[in-house]
């Protein structure tokens, strides 16, 4: 065995002459003398270097510990001392459209003859149609009832596009270079969201995302992100909305997805970005829907 | 004493033990061994004792158990050995100048023995700093320290196998080196 231990004995002198390399060695090795003890005067150096460090040792935590107290206190204090609770005004707007924010399941039905609250999105209705019995005529087609209850007393300095009630289809086909094969494709959309089933037309838009050299417009994105948001996933919502933001698309789209922007950061409980979203709403949009609500909120 | 007593007792000396003043009354002398070992003539092993035990200051949450505080301790020591042969080195390579030897007098030599001894340490040393670290390291704990292989294998963690292979290759590189340097030096005698 080329590595047993007997193999491997400590070089030693033997006295003979010539010495051979290992018993130079040997030599050498053994000439080397005893390491001394340590002297009582570097034992007490040492002792008090080590305590001198065990009192920075147990005062740092402490340090560091009121440290991080004070910057938990110092945030919500400096938000108070600014009135910028934009948690709670966002919660505010959230009970206000409630269409866009609360899934299909927990959405409070409208009141009887009441209109629903306007919405940045499609709201999706269930619509309970009255089975037929077989043979019998069907009913004639329910006139659509007149849209503009909402806009009852229209207020001149507004802007068109602030007037309008929201409507993606409308966006969709106004926007200008908007392809016009994709209209099918979103009126079918429409039609799930209607039916209660954003989740289908979240998954539509997911296939038609992946289909090669297929590049999904801002509006679509737009209402992926509303659908998303409705359905209460309001992180994997943002990046839509900013897709749609920066698509350069017409500026009511733009309007739309910093709302819902701001509004996904204010329920994900980011203060800061609702806040700045905020503000950029009230410089872009200085008119816009949802722009008399914010402001009030500043105010305050 | 009662058993209970008994316990709170070896518990008290366990815990005193494992403070960092309990490690530096027990073990401060064997680091210092170590540091002057691994170190050789350029290290001031009073210096790394202290670097060792501000280590094991901050790292002494990590210690697991009270058994493996010596083997704990020398990888502690190999380690700010291995720091400050480097932080030498690169003083020498800035041109700053190493850490040049301390004097150590020993009561019963006389100038010449301790002249001597001096020369054989640096020459032994200047052969281990040519060699890697994992083959110095066995290669002391053997021939200096006269641990055996199953000591080593103890004190640094490694097989009993690993240690043979790398205390085998170790001797054939310190003889090899060694032969270098004889020729070197018997070069440049006149």
């Amino acid at each position: 065995m080329r590595n047993s231990p007997a193999e491997l004995e400590r070089w030693t002198v033997s006295g003979r002459a010539p010495p051979t390399l290992e018993e130079r060695a040997a030599a050498l090795f053994e000439a080397i003398p005893e390491p001394p003890l340590l002297s009582a005067r570097t034992t007490a150096h040492h002792r008090a270097a080590l305590a001198a460090a065990t009192r920075r040792w147990r005062s740092g935590p402490r340090l560091l510990r009121a440290a991080a107290l004070a910057a938990a206190l110092a945030t919500p204090l400096a938000f108070a001392a600014a009135k910028l609770d934009l948690a709670a005004a966002m919660q505010a707007v959230v009970a206000k459209l409630p269409g866009v924010f609360q899934s299909p399941r927990t959405r409070p039905a409208p009141a009887h003859g009441q209109e629903p609250a306007s919405s940045a999105v499609p709201v999706p209705s269930v619509r309970s149609e009255p089975k037929l019995l077989e043979g019998s005529p069907r009913p004639a087609e329910p006139a659509p009832a007149p849209r503009a209850s909402r806009n009852e007393t229209p207020d001149p300095s507004r802007s068109e596009a602030e007037q309008t009630p929201p409507s993606p289809a409308a966006d969709v086909e106004s926007a200008p270079g908007a392809p016009a094969v994709l209209a099918p494709g979103f009126k079918g959309l429409q039609e799930l969201a209607e039916a209660g089933n954003g989740a289908e037309a979240v998954a539509r838009l997911e296939r038609l995302e992946a289909l090669p050299g297929h590049e999904v417009p801002g509006e679509l994105h737009l209402v992926w992100g509303e659908l998303l948001a409705a359905g209460g996933r309001c992180s994997e919502a943002i990046p839509h909305f900013d897709t749609a933001m920066h698509s350069g698309s017409a500026s009511s789209i733009e309007e739309r997805a910093l709302h819902g922007r701001l509004v996904c950061h204010a329920v994900l409980g980011d203060a800061i970005s609702s806040h700045a979203d905020a503000d950029l709403y009230l410089r872009r949009f200085p008119n816009g829907r949802h722009a008399e609500l914010l402001r009030r909120r500043h105010a305050h | 004493m009662e058993p209970l007593a008994s316990a709170t007792a070896n518990q008290d000396q366990a815990d005193e033990a494992l403070s960092v003043e309990g490690l530096y009354r027990l073990y401060a002398n064997v680091v210092a061994r170590w540091a002057h070992r691994l170190g050789g003539p350029e290290i001031d092993a009073d210096d790394l004792v202290q670097q060792v035990f501000l280590s094991v200051q901050r790292r002494l949450p990590s210690l697991r158990s009270a058994a493996s505080v010596r083997a704990w301790l020398f990888r502690i020591t190999q380690n700010e050995v291995r720091q400050a042969r480097r932080r030498n080195q690169l003083r020498g390579w800035l041109g700053l100048g190493g850490k040049t030897e301390a004097r150590e007098l020993q009561a019963d030599s006389t100038p010449e023995d301790d002249l001597e001894r001096r020369q054989a340490r640096r020459t032994v040393y200047a052969v281990l700093n040519r060699m890697g670290e994992k083959y110095r390291s066995v290669l002391i704990l053997f021939q200096l320290e006269e641990l055996s292989g199953e000591e080593i294998a103890d004190l640094t963690g490694l097989k009993l196998a690993t240690v043979w292979v790398r205390l085998h290759r170790a001797r054939s590189q310190f003889l090899r080196l060694l032969a270098e340097l004889e020729g070197l030096e018997r070069g440049k005698a006149p």
